[in-house]
């Protein structure tokens, strides 16, 4: 598996410039054609694509997010490591569903400015062209994307809700109770 | 062999130093090198620690031997180095940790000690391992090489934090059986570490609110393995530190599970929202108007407590007074003199060295001799005093009576507005030069008091913040002990008695109640005055028979008033007498 320099794309996504994160045509006071974006990226990764493959790219305000997250994938995968690589397939692939799953839990913002969701987009999009980060064993890679993972996390949140939610309220009982207390001044007469 | 390592180490110190600053200054630590040493240094149950209380860091060499962690010098030092340059830094912000953590952990405060010490660790730790560049991971591997994995789910999750922070394979540090059952508090545990690093106190409740599940999951200890906590008697041997009374303005608000606050889950709302403000760390802005609150006297005992701080119960709560007190402090009044001296120049006589050197009269003495010998030709002015034009004023001397009987409660327990009233009369009696008396009387009952006005200000306090709980009000034979039985006093003396309406009863039940009023008045030359709470109208005619006394006679429908009225007492009633600025 070829070994992918995964600080180098995180970087690359840091420095994210705002046209890519302008409002994408389709919602208001749109300025950016996503579709358009993601024709050209896969053009430049060396792919022959069809106005059939970047129709769905199209879209309004409801999909305002994932439009956006497609337009910060297709940043990344601007980065000159895929652009030699040619990984046009996979790329085409990685648009298709990624910014779907991720735009459903964080916004394209979050994506750049938030160094978890950074390393997490670039590992996503690492495994999507069939790498692996510098240094790492496919164990270890797997290991830490799954650290990081939006998905993966959400999915903890449901499950141990439950108990945060017990230890929530029986911290507010005892707040309520010190407060009481409290309350209980001298009263006088 | 100890003394090589500890020569090595000793080498190590100015390096572990410069990892946090290159300004970063510490005296050396206390090495040692065998057990009777780390008795004396009073070592226990750890490698290392730091003593806040004189910015000490303390090694066992020993121990570091057997663990075969002399090759971490720099690593182990600079952490330790940290606990006093970044977290918690000092007594004062390890208290304020703590408070947070005790109120993150309700049923597990006793645990609120250990948990400030792994926060302050891994905030320290991930500080140096990535920006210092030490190999902090060396550490925590070398230990996860020689010991068994800890059954511990709290330490499974604080190791698989360092995985995450530290991009680690999975199980290289944690106990890999437990890894699944604590991730997400990992991961949490991790964005936490990254996203407080600079604002560490904001972090410190929702640090623990992630652990009490492991506290409340473990009814007996939580099972960590030895020798790791080095900042659980941080403030062992110091004295207490101010500002602790208070509760800090977003303390309350930082009582929150990351995997409530959206910045910390990692998973947005709104998603297709513009974004307009973006969120302050935490993702959650104070809700404000939270000035001057205060923690209560039995959270303060046990705050200190949980910070080492090993005092008297009657200091502590003391301490607490006064320093909810310090902020109401005024100069207290001083009543006119008929006229003042004014110093009046009258020759010169030899200086000697028992005297101030800045008595010399520097002049005289080289006009008397261009050669000066101390003791010889050296002189100073002597000075008389003549009445002067200025009035003088005269600081006057405070009787603080206080009911202490059933009805109020106990200041270690819970606050206590007569007693705080009391602190910020007496406090600015003694500012002002005053000597002052307390009495606590709780009668038919028990009684204490200082023995007659002093300026002791620890045994003045000491006496304010003891508890009696007897009787049903203030026992007016006290006054008649201290101003019919003894002679009058001769300095300007003000009696001032916090009660209630029993007061009344008493004066009636005691046989010779009315002469005790009427004469207090009268033998105590600044006045006297007495702070009831009741209702005005229905007993009038009982604060008229006080007034008519001579009492001034002010009443409060709760207790605290009476703060208010202590800090305003003095303004409105007695600086009117100094007829300006004292």
């Amino acid at each position: 598996m070829e070994a992918a320099p995964l600080d180098e794309f995180m970087r690359h996504l840091s420095e994210c410039p705002e046209d890519f994160l302008g409002e994408p045509v389709g919602c208001p006071n749109g300025i950016v054609h996503t579709a358009a974006v993601v024709f050209d990226v896969l053009t430049m990764l060396g792919g022959t694509p069809t106005a059939l493959d970047v129709e769905r790219f199209e879209g309004d305000a409801e999909a305002r997010n994932e439009l956006r997250t497609t337009l910060v994938v297709c940043w990344l995968l601007s980065h000159p490591w895929f652009r030699e690589r040619g990984v046009s397939q996979h790329a085409l692939k990685l648009l298709q569903e990624l910014p779907r799953e991720l735009a459903a839990l964080v916004t394209a913002d979050t994506l750049i400015r938030d160094p978890d969701r950074r390393e997490e987009l670039s590992r996503l999009v690492i495994r999507g062209c069939d790498a692996i980060p510098v240094g790492e064993t496919e164990a270890h890679a797997a290991d830490r994307l799954k650290s990081i993972s939006s998905l993966e996390r959400k999915r903890l949140l449901e499950v141990t809700r439950e108990q945060v939610e017990r230890a929530k309220k029986l911290r507010e009982a005892l707040e309520a109770e010190r407060a009481r207390e409290a309350a209980s001044r001298y009263t006088g007469e | 062999m100890t003394d090589e390592i500890q020569e090595a180490w000793r080498r190590a110190w100015p390096g572990a130093l410069a990892a946090w600053s290159s300004f970063t200054k510490l005296s050396e630590p206390i090495w040692c090198l065998s057990r009777k040493d780390e008795k004396a240094a009073e070592l226990s149950g750890s490698f290392a620690m730091i003593r806040l209380a004189d910015h000490k860091v303390v090694i066992s060499l020993r121990q570091i031997e057997d663990m075969n962690l002399t090759p971490f010098a720099t690593e182990i030092l600079a952490h330790e180095i940290g606990h006093h340059v970044y977290a918690p830094g000092d007594l004062r912000d390890a208290g304020r940790l703590l408070a947070r953590m005790r109120l993150g952990l309700p049923t597990r405060e006793i645990h609120a000690p250990m948990i400030s010490n792994l926060y302050t660790d891994l905030l320290i730790n991930d500080r140096l391992q990535r920006q210092a560049g030490l190999n902090i991971v060396g550490v925590y591997e070398q230990i996860r090489a020689l010991e068994e994995p800890s059954p511990s789910k709290l330490w499974a999750c604080y190791m698989r934090t360092y995985e995450i922070l530290w991009n680690r394979e999975r199980g290289s540090l944690a106990n890999p059986d437990l890894i699944d059952e604590v991730q997400l508090e990992a991961e949490l545990g991790a964005r936490l570490v990254r996203s407080y690093a600079r604002d560490w106190m904001r972090g410190g409740g929702r640090f623990a609110c992630l652990m009490l599940r492991f506290l409340l999951e473990n009814e007996q200890e939580p099972g960590l393995p030895g020798n790791w906590l080095d900042a659980l008697s941080a403030g062992a041997g110091a004295g207490i530190p101010d500002g602790l009374a208070d509760l800090d303005d977003d303390e309350l608000d930082g009582i929150i599970h990351p995997a409530f606050d959206p910045e910390l889950s990692g998973l947005d709302v709104n998603l297709n929202e513009v974004e307009r403000d973006r969120p302050t760390p935490g993702g959650r802005t104070s809700v404000g108007g939270q000035k001057g609150r205060y923690r209560n006297p039995g959270e303060y005992t046990e705050l200190l407590k949980s910070l080492g701080v090993d005092l008297p119960l009657n200091e502590v709560v003391s301490a607490y007074y006064r320093e909810r007190a310090s902020r109401h402090i005024i100069r207290f009044p001083r009543r006119r003199q008929p006229q003042a001296l004014d110093p009046h120049p009258e020759g010169l006589d030899v200086w000697d060295p028992s005297s101030p050197i800045a008595a010399i009269d520097w002049v005289e003495s080289v006009i008397r001799s261009p050669l000066v010998i101390p003791g010889v030709t050296t002189v100073e002015r002597q000075v008389g005093h003549a009445p002067g034009g200025e009035p003088a004023f005269d600081p006057v001397d405070l009787y603080l009576g206080i009911d202490c009987s059933g009805s109020m409660g106990n200041p270690a327990v819970m606050m206590s507005f007569p007693v705080l009233s009391g602190a910020i009369m007496l406090l600015s009696a003694l500012r002002a030069k005053a000597n002052v008396m307390v009495c606590l009387s709780g009668e038919p009952g028990t009684f204490s008091q200082t023995d007659g006005f002093i300026r002791d200000e620890r045994k003045l306090m000491a006496t304010l913040t003891h508890y009696l709980g007897t009787g049903y009000a203030f026992g007016i034979k006290r006054l008649e002990d201290e101003f019919m039985v003894k002679p009058p006093p001769k300095r300007a003396t003000h009696a001032l008695i916090i009660s209630d309406a029993d007061m009344f009863v008493m004066i009636r039940d005691v046989p010779n109640g009315t002469e005790i009023i009427e004469t207090v008045p009268k033998v105590c030359s600044a006045g006297a005055t007495m702070v009831l709470q009741l209702q005005r109208a229905h007993h009038e005619e009982s604060i008229a028979m006080l007034e008519k006394a001579g009492w001034n006679v002010h009443t409060v429908t709760t207790m605290e008033e009476v703060v208010t009225f202590a800090a305003a007492f003095s303004r409105k009633t007695w600086e009117r007498h100094g007829s300006g600025t004292p």
